[in-house]
């Protein structure tokens, strides 16, 4: 004999009724919200943007859902192997019969959230490289100066403050930004940007005055530290008071303690550069009067050398050379003349032995006839009755022509 | 801003040639005239620099946004402090904090 199977007087849930009245008992049992602690796994961000994940501690597993509209407000990445705490609700999820925590709120166990965050978002610019960039180098006299911060409040003030007083020579451009709240990272960021499409400006400052971790969040983005990073404008971060360091900070091409210590770094100061005007050109001088002493003393050392010591030396060596020279050359003319002379008067006695005269003087004449003065060579240049001159020795002879012979010898 | 003077020196450009005649003239290697024109010069480049600084005035402007070209436009910029009442941003000396 069997017993009735199912019994009498039994309820039969089909497997809907069932799954909803669990869904009522359990859901009630731990409304409005239940807390848990346990370790992610099985972390898994799905293409809607919900993340999904397992909590776990030793003994179960609890299936658990951040909705988009909750993980957005996160700081921090989950991460398999995280230790949390989350608060949320348990329900049921009737089509597959298996409940789950749908997460309102997660905060890492043992950790600030912020603190995690910061930590998460510098091990990963760190990997990226962001750290270890060459920081470049601040112009020494920058021109026009580009603030990026809240336009009220302290923190710009103190920063134009320390600027007019130190150099007024810089222009300073502030680009206004939101640096607390929702949208203040993108706020930053984007004036970061925009102030890298602009012209002329030598270095900008980023920075807001002290607050709370909170307050100073914005700094910690990774849009910030992208932004900063990626700026051809030399940056300068000066977040909050000394003791904040915030990701920022350590992105920038300097981390100044403060607003006002940014603004004292970024400019010289007029006094000390005015000092150092003015013992520039006390040296100026010092050295031109060195330069001057020298010269001086090179010329002492020169006027104490023989030449100027005696200066006629040299002119009466030079005039005793001048006489000699004068003297032989004297002396070569006087030879020359001497010469000649010699030389005309054997010409002369050599003419002598030639003339006409001495032939004469042997007993030899001359005659010509008296009109043309022809010479008379042969009988037939005369006739009888023509007057004739002959030349002898000591005189002149004129004769007429008595009458012509041929040559007969 | 330090605008450059009329012959296009800046302020930095004037300091850099500054040390630059210190140095040659400390050198001793240069001659007598060249000495002389150094300090000149040097003497011209501190008198540029000291009217610089000394008739320097801040320009202080807000970035309030871009034409469609791109270039700012800027606005003089007046400083309305939150706390501690308005603070005129316009001056020539320091003055005395009233808060950090």
């Amino acid at each position: 004999m069997t017993a009735p199977f199912p019994p009498d007087n039994v309820k039969i849930y089909g497997i809907g009724e069932l799954t909803r009245a669990v869904k009522t008992v359990l859901e009630e049992a731990f409304a409005p919200c239940v807390w848990v602690s346990g370790e992610v796994s099985n972390f898994k961000r799905a293409a809607s943007g919900h993340w999904y994940l397992t909590l776990k501690d030793s003994e179960s597993q609890l299936q658990t859902v951040v909705y988009v509209g909750v993980n957005r407000r996160l700081k921090f990445d989950l991460r398999d192997g995280l230790e949390v705490i989350a608060r949320g609700r348990l329900i049921v999820y009737q089509p597959r019969g298996e409940y789950q925590l749908q997460v309102e709120e997660v905060q890492p166990k043992g950790v600030g959230p912020l603190e995690l965050a910061f930590r998460q978002l510098k091990e990963k610019l760190s990997r990226l490289g962001y750290f270890d960039r060459r920081k470049k180098p601040l112009p020494p006299y920058p021109r026009r100066v580009a603030l990026v911060t809240s336009p009220t409040g302290a923190a710009v003030r103190d920063m134009l403050e320390t600027l007019t007083r130190r150099w007024p020579l810089t222009e300073v451009w502030v680009h206004p930004a939101t640096v607390q709240g929702d949208g203040a990272g993108a706020s930053i960021a984007a004036a970061i940007r925009k102030l890298n499409t602009l012209p002329g400006i030598d270095v900008m400052i980023v920075g807001r005055g002290g607050g709370s971790l909170e307050d100073l969040w914005a700094f910690n983005e990774e849009c910030v530290a992208q932004a900063v990073f990626e700026s051809r404008i030399p940056v300068v971060s000066g977040v909050g008071h000394e003791t904040d360091l915030v990701i920022s900070d350590m992105v920038a091409d300097l981390r100044a303690l403060t607003p006002t210590d940014a603004a004292t770094r970024v400019v010289p100061d007029r006094t000390e550069v005015l000092t150092w005007l003015d013992e520039t050109e006390g040296r100026l001088r010092d050295l031109l009067l060195r330069r001057l002493d020298l010269a001086q003393r090179r010329l002492a050392d020169l006027m104490r050398r023989r030449c100027f010591r005696l200066p006629l030396e040299r002119v009466r060596e030079l005039e005793r050379r001048l006489d000699e020279w004068h003297e032989r050359l004297q002396r070569a003319l006087r030879q020359r003349l001497a010469e000649l002379r010699r030389r005309l008067e054997a010409q002369a006695a050599r003419l002598e032995t030639l003339s006409p005269l001495n032939v004469l003087a042997r007993g030899y004449s001359l005659t010509r006839t008296d009109g043309d003065g022809v010479v008379v060579r042969t009988p037939d240049q005369v006739r009888p009755g023509d007057r004739l001159l002959t030349l002898v020795e000591h005189g002149r002879i004129i004769s007429r022509v008595e009458h012509t012979l041929d040559s007969t010898l | 801003m330090s605008q450059p003077s009329a012959d296009g020196v800046t302020f930095e450009n004037a300091m850099v040639e500054l040390e630059r005649v210190v140095r040659d003239l400390e050198d001793g290697e240069i001659g007598l005239e060249a000495a002389l024109a150094h300090y000149e010069r040097g003497v011209s480049l501190i008198k540029r620099c000291y009217a610089q600084l000394c008739d320097a005035e801040q320009r202080i402007l807000l970035v309030t946004g871009t034409d469609e070209e791109g270039k700012p436009i800027l606005q003089p910029f007046q400083h309305v402090a939150t706390e501690s009442g308005a603070v005129e941003v316009k001056r020539a000396g320091p003055r005395k904090r009233t808060s950090d």
